[in-house]
């Protein structure tokens, strides 16, 4: 009886999903590529097993308009694929980053929809673990042995699903000119983690926003969470937590929340950053001069900054190191992103070659070239012409650098960012945020079977 | 010959009524029975969903989260009289004696066409501690005042009840011009000739001789609260400062789109479903009652 109910439901529920789907106008464009028996073909960049049918790869990302420049990149990037590969046919569709996801969540649920998409690694793509391809044993030893950040982009059940593309570090982009005028030293102001302390504390009476807001929370408590916690776990920390063993109770997580309201304390943020919650927020006010610092993610901000106060002004500098660190040196940096097969591709082998295509050395110079982001290989290395962005450049490049960020779930973060301005306001604490943290993190990994 | 169309109508009327009752119970009811239906399993879409029974409704019911946001749904409530009573007064001020009554009523009912995203941003830009409004509460030495609207947590549903205010006033104008037209005009007259004030033929006539629409207005309201405040909600203050403006269609979402956690987003949904039914369609159901009883 049960069953049948069960039956009964889910072709209820089947007929209205159709009727969505096609009144969405959605994945069955690509339905031209039925010719999937080329998966048993290993000569994965011929089509359908070079029988000559056409295929489609859907491909679905937010990249191409992160940069002005990104569309007509992706499309080369695409053509050459095309080119390469005759009867196959790549169709992108570049969304917005917020739309993405919740396009992604419902493709994922109805499992039909992208062949490849863009997607990050970690506890993000183990949470679509049912729709992705593990890809460990899929991409060519070349491509695996160059690719760089591996160890922050597997999965909490130890499989790889996302192919790392691009880099990024956080780093400390500061006004010089603004210090000086202000009367500190910009060599020293932000050396050591006193000197940002004491500088936040001078900046602050004397009337100076010490640091940009913004993000959904105001203060980008997450961002300062990923640079904390990358610096305070040691290396066996580190592997636990990727892994999904080390709890967000452990009490370094509350030490580096705790650096945030030592910050606050300190006078960092101002008053209106609770309200400063929009994305560009933080970029705006750094830009505009009207705050001296930022954990900036990115090089295009430094130089943007830069254009706007005037030459010499702005510098590039690694996050100071928090009290406690195990590491001498180290930044949060990792794969700006990456690539993603999803289970139910047309042809997986072909999606495959299309990452190894979007990976290489001639994709990752052209991308570099046209959109200003830094390849994630260790066998392609970049210089830019602007000094601000090779300062960057460096940073990225550190070796005992990696990512805490990826190991987060979106639950957990969710949490972080909805509590962030009741922290910064004292009307939560760090251990209440942190315990309703790990009660959404343990929930999600438990999702994941882990 | 008379008894063969009798027969026939039945079956004509069901042809014509049949594909969108299909259609309606494809759409609507057919997901709605599937999330209920799945709200009693470990829903892992495309994965073993165990039967847990009312694990689900439990977990929910007894989550802090769901508490607060349950707490919130009827704080919004609490503008309900508001958003009836100022259309209301509106449109009995437009009834008589206002010069092209028609442009104030598309003045107050372009909010309503406006985007909830639109508004969202707007308000946004107008009530952020770093707005407008701060802004020139500041420049006319009103430090006092240029208040956290969006962030302090007993400041944001008040503003959320005015926002409501602002993009739902026009419909409700409409709505009740057009019960108002109705109402023959001879009646406001004859008041007023025996001497009732405007308060009086607003109190006694006009709103007992509405009072339908009224209801329905307000039973579109309530709906609102529970369904529609998604937009609005996202744009303006992400369901923060923590959780003090989450309503309960944002929690949904989140549970869903950003977490992943399907079997509570399916409890959350039946239990907004109930409560709507409770708050709406009870009564409603009382009231037809009583009118049986009654005629």
């Amino acid at each position: 009886m049960t069953n049948t109910i069960a039956r009964g439901l889910r072709l209820l529920a089947l007929v209205a999903s159709i009727a969505v789907l096609a009144a969405c106008g959605s994945a069955e464009e690509g339905s031209d590529s039925t010719a999937s028996n080329g998966a048993d073909d290993q000569t994965a960049t011929t089509p359908a097993g070079g029988s000559g049918e056409s295929v489609t790869l859907e491909v679905w990302s937010w990249l191409p308009n992160d940069h002005e420049n990104g569309p007509d990149t992706y499309a080369q990037i695409f053509d050459a694929f095309e080119d390469a590969n005759p009867g196959v046919t790549i169709e992108l569709t570049a969304s917005p980053y917020t739309t993405f996801w919740d396009s992604w969540r419902n493709a994922s649920i109805a499992q039909v929809g992208p062949d490849v998409i863009s997607m990050y690694g970690g506890a993000t793509a183990g949470g679509y673990a049912s729709s992705l391809v593990p890809l460990q044993d899929l991409l060519s030893p070349e491509t695996a042995e160059n690719l760089r950040f591996i160890d922050s982009t597997v999965s909490p059940d130890g499989n790889l699903y996302v192919a790392p593309a691009g880099s990024y570090a956080y780093y400390l982009l500061y006004n010089a000119e603004m210090l000086s005028d202000a009367g500190l030293d910009p060599d020293q102001a932000f050396a050591t983690w006193d000197d940002l302390l004491a500088t936040c504390e001078a900046l602050s009476a004397q009337g100076t926003t010490p640091f940009a807001s913004g993000w959904s929370d105001g203060y980008e408590l997450e961002g300062y969470m990923y640079i904390f916690m990358t610096q305070l776990l040691d290396d066996e920390g580190f592997e636990s937590f990727v892994t999904g063993q080390l709890p967000l109770t452990d009490e370094r997580f509350a030490e580096g929340m705790n650096h945030i309201v030592e910050m606050n304390e300190a006078g960092c943020f101002s008053e209106e950053s609770l309200g400063m919650t929009m994305y560009y927020d933080a970029f705006d006010e750094v830009i505009a001069g009207e705050a001296v610092a930022f954990p900036a993610g990115g090089g295009d901000t430094a130089v943007s900054a830069e254009e706007n106060n005037g030459e010499g002004s702005m510098v590039v500098a690694p996050f100071p190191m928090v009290p406690g660190s195990p590491h001498e040196r180290i930044s949060d940096a990792g794969p700006n992103q990456g690539w993603s097969v999803t289970n139910w591709a047309v042809d997986q082998d072909l999606a495959v070659a299309l990452i190894e295509h979007i990976l290489s050395p001639e994709s990752q110079q052209l991308l570099w070239e046209n959109t200003d982001l830094p390849p994630n290989r260790s066998d392609l290395a970049v210089e830019s012409d602007h000094p601000l962005f090779d300062d960057y450049l460096g940073i990225i490049e550190h070796p005992t650098n990696r990512t805490t960020f990826m190991a987060f779930t979106d639950a957990a973060l969710a949490i972080f960012q909805r509590e962030a301005s009741n922290l910064i306001a004292g009307r939560t604490s760090v251990e209440a945020i942190l315990e309703e943290a790990d009660a959404a993190q343990q929930r999600a990994l438990s999702e994941l079977g882990q | 010959m008379r008894w063969g169309r009798d027969r026939a109508e039945p079956a004509r009327s069901a042809l014509l009524v049949g594909p969108a009752v299909l259609l309606v119970a494809a759409i609507l009811y057919g997901p709605t029975l599937y999330v209920g239906f799945q709200s009693f399993f470990d829903w892992r879409p495309n994965s073993p969903s165990p039967f847990v029974g009312l694990d689900n409704y439990l977990t929910v019911l007894g989550s802090d989260s769901f508490q607060t946001v349950m707490w919130n749904q009827f704080v919004l409530i609490l503008g309900l009289p508001l958003w009836v009573i100022v259309p209301l007064m509106i449109t009995f001020l437009l009834h008589k004696d206002v010069k092209a009554p028609g442009l104030w009523r598309t003045i107050y009912f372009v909010p309503a066409v406006l985007s909830p995203a639109l508004v969202g941003i707007l308000f946004r830009a107008l009530l952020g501690s770093d707005g407008v409004v701060n802004a020139g509460l500041r420049k006319i030495g009103l430090d006092w005042l240029a208040l956290g609207w969006l962030t302090e947590p007993h400041l944001v549903k008040p503003v959320i009840i005015v926002l409501i205010l602002w993009a739902q006033v026009g419909v409700g104008v409409v709505i009740f011009s057009a019960a108002l037209s109705a109402v023959p005009e001879e009646l406001f007259e004859a008041a007023e000739l025996d001497g009732a004030g405007w308060w009086t033929r607003l109190t006694r006539i006009a709103v007992p001789s509405i009072k339908d629409a009224i209801w329905l207005w307000v039973g579109f309201q309530v709906i609102a609260i529970f369904l529609f405040m998604f937009g609005w909600v996202y744009v303006l203050t992400g369901g923060g400062p923590g959780l003090a403006s989450t309503t309960i269609d944002f929690l949904v979402y989140q549970e869903v789109f950003r977490f992943g956690f399907f079997p509570t987003a399916a409890a959350m949904s039946m239990l907004m479903v109930l409560v709507l039914l409770a708050l709406f369609g009870v009564p409603a159901a009382l009231v037809r009652r009583r009118m049986r009883g009654t005629s």
